[in-house]
């Protein structure tokens, strides 16, 4: 296999008494598409907080490019190489589109026309191009996760952490995105994590799966593996094999 | 901005420098003057609270350390006040970074009660003293700022004229730099963490770096006015200059015009500061109240039909119809 971009060694968040991510450990290698699935609250969003570092992991390590990241802040584990999508859209709603991927180019560089063409690229690649001059609040959701995208790519990432960019999206526009990330993957040697509750995303997507439950780890493996293991079915497939 | 704005603004901008030709009225002038004080203390505020949302509540406590470091230094050590309005910048500038380095790591309100907070302690430190580390400032009476003659050096002229023209150069600097800060890396940093200090911090924006960095030329061109504002009434106090009434007229202003904008506070000065010393001054007697009645009204009239600032109405006539 590749080099080790990055892993996650034994990383533990405690919210009060309550834990939500527990000891867990995970890894990529470079060019990568690693899958995270897992029922609601497994602590999926929590364990990308602590690697983008948005959260200090309570105990644990996060190493990225052989060096320890989980003291840093956001925006240097940003300017490292790491960027990540929101769950929930967090888009700069009086921004126009191409302003709102401008604010991610400019990471590398102060130069406003550089920028302005790195933008329009990514926003050409994530097909906002039409939209570049629609502000943020106008857009729909379908549209609002894409802008999620194209502003993490902006900042040329090596790193990049889709958290559920499908969800909420019809099949039609899921089938859509999934070909946008297997370009993004292929074109530009992107490494992803991706959380995903859309098994078709994660199906064809994933190069390697990790399930996680109630904060654990559980299992590990190729996607068509994991969905056979007997643990991954019962707490989480299993619940929705018998609906 | 294209041609079409250039030479509008061009217009405006040769229409204004020429009043002092036509008209020379002391009274005239110093409406002038006073517009466009207010329109460079609205563009200095805009940075931190328009372009970065901080609302300061208390950028009247910047323009006060201005005057009185100015001040202080020309009546004890003859110092230039070209060279005390510098010096009044880089210390109100210090304490500028002090208010903010704790508060900007928060979400909220915080800045904002921060700011009335430290314009209240300096005004009251200010009102309580007759020195401060051993100048002399003479607490609630307020500082006359001796008359050294009519001098470029000394800042001091017996016509308005000549601060007529200063303080339309330093607006013209403030809109300059705020339209630097506006199209460059910062504005759009400034303009992210604004809308959304999560996203911009994990799209590698250094949230609390960038608001300090526009807090600081905030207040830094804030104070310089106020060093201005000495110069020109040649006398300070707390209650006016300290004063919460003063934060305020800053914040409507720039509200009213337009913040975030380049040029709405610019805008908001040219209306609300003819309103108020129109008024003020052709309303007397009886009818005392009448001008705070009045400036009341129109503030409620434009907030209530233009809550986005006057700017953004203007704008969109000059909106160029291509793109």
């Amino acid at each position: 296999m590749n080099e080790r971009l990055l892993s996650v060694e034994g990383v533990t968040k405690k919210f009060g008494g309550l834990v939500a991510v527990n000891n867990a450990s995970l890894y990529l290698s470079k060019n990568e598409i690693v899958g995270l699935i897992g029922s609601n609250g497994a602590g999926k969003t929590t364990l990308f907080n602590v690697i983008a570092g948005d959260l200090a992991p309570t105990s644990g390590k996060v190493v990225y490019l052989g060096s320890e990241i989980q003291a840093l802040p956001p925006h240097r584990i940003c300017r490292l190489g790491v960027a990540r999508t929101y769950q929930i859209v967090k888009p700069f709603s009086e921004l126009t589109v191409l302003e709102n991927v401008m604010v991610g180019a400019f990471l590398h560089t102060a130069r406003t026309g550089e920028v302005r063409d790195l933008a329009l690229e990514v926003l050409a690649d994530v097909g906002l191009i039409e939209r570049r001059n629609t502000v943020g609040k106008d857009l729909n959701l379908p549209q609002l996760k894409r802008l999620e995208l194209a502003r993490a790519l902006a900042t040329t990432p090596k790193l990049l952490m889709l958290d559920e960019v499908m969800a909420g999206l019809n099949p039609t526009e899921s089938a859509k995105v999934i070909e946008l990330v297997q370009g993004i993957s292929s074109l530009r040697g992107v490494t992803l994590l991706i959380i995903e509750h859309v098994m078709k995303a994660i199906m064809t997507l994933s190069d390697r799966v990790y399930v996680m439950n109630q904060g654990l780890v559980i299992a590990e493996g190729k996607p068509e593996d994991v969905v056979q293991n007997p643990e991954v079915i019962k707490s989480y497939l299993g619940a929705r094999a018998h609906a | 901005m294209d041609k079409k704005h250039i030479a509008i603004l061009l217009a405006i901008l040769f229409a204004v420098a020429m009043v002092p030709v036509f008209d020379d009225d002391p009274y005239f002038l110093q409406i002038f003057i006073m517009i466009m004080l207010f329109a460079y203390w609205g563009t200095s505020w805009n940075m931190i609270s328009g372009f970065a949302g901080q609302m300061s509540l208390g950028h009247a406590a910047f323009a006060g350390i201005g005057a009185y470091t100015s001040t202080v230094l020309f009546i004890n050590y003859g110092l230039s006040p070209w060279l005390g309005m510098l010096v009044g910048g880089v210390i109100a500038g210090g304490f500028g970074l002090l208010i903010g380095y704790p508060c900007f790591k928060l979400r909220g309100t915080y800045f904002t009660l921060a700011t009335i907070a430290f314009l209240n302690v300096i005004r009251i430190l200010v009102l309580a003293n007759q020195s401060v580390l051993g100048f002399d400032i003479r607490g609630a009476q307020g500082l006359s700022v001796p008359w050294r003659g009519d001098s470029l050096v000394n800042m001091q002229f017996l016509s308005k004229t000549p601060y007529f023209y200063l303080i339309l150069v330093l607006l013209l600097v403030v809109i300059l730099i705020s339209h630097l800060i506006k199209e460059s890396k910062m504005g759009y940093y400034l303009a992210a963490i604004k809308t959304n200090q999560e996203a911009a911090n994990s799209l590698g924006v250094d949230v609390t770096r960038y608001k300090l960095m526009a807090q600081f030329i905030s207040v830094f061109f804030t104070a310089i006015g106020g060093s201005f504002y000495a110069q020109f009434i040649l006398f300070i106090d707390p209650q006016r200059l300290l004063g919460f009434d003063l934060s305020l007229e800053i914040a409507i202003i720039a509200l009213i015009g337009g913040q975030g904008s380049v040029l709405g506070p610019a805008l908001g000065a040219f209306i609300l500061v003819p309103v108020a010393e129109l008024t003020r001054a052709h309303i007397s007697g009886e009818l005392a109240a009448l001008p705070i009645i009045l400036y009341g009204l129109s503030l409620m009239v434009i907030i209530y039909y233009l809550p986005e600032g006057v700017h953004k109405y203007i704008a969109r006539w000059f909106r160029p119809s291509a793109k």
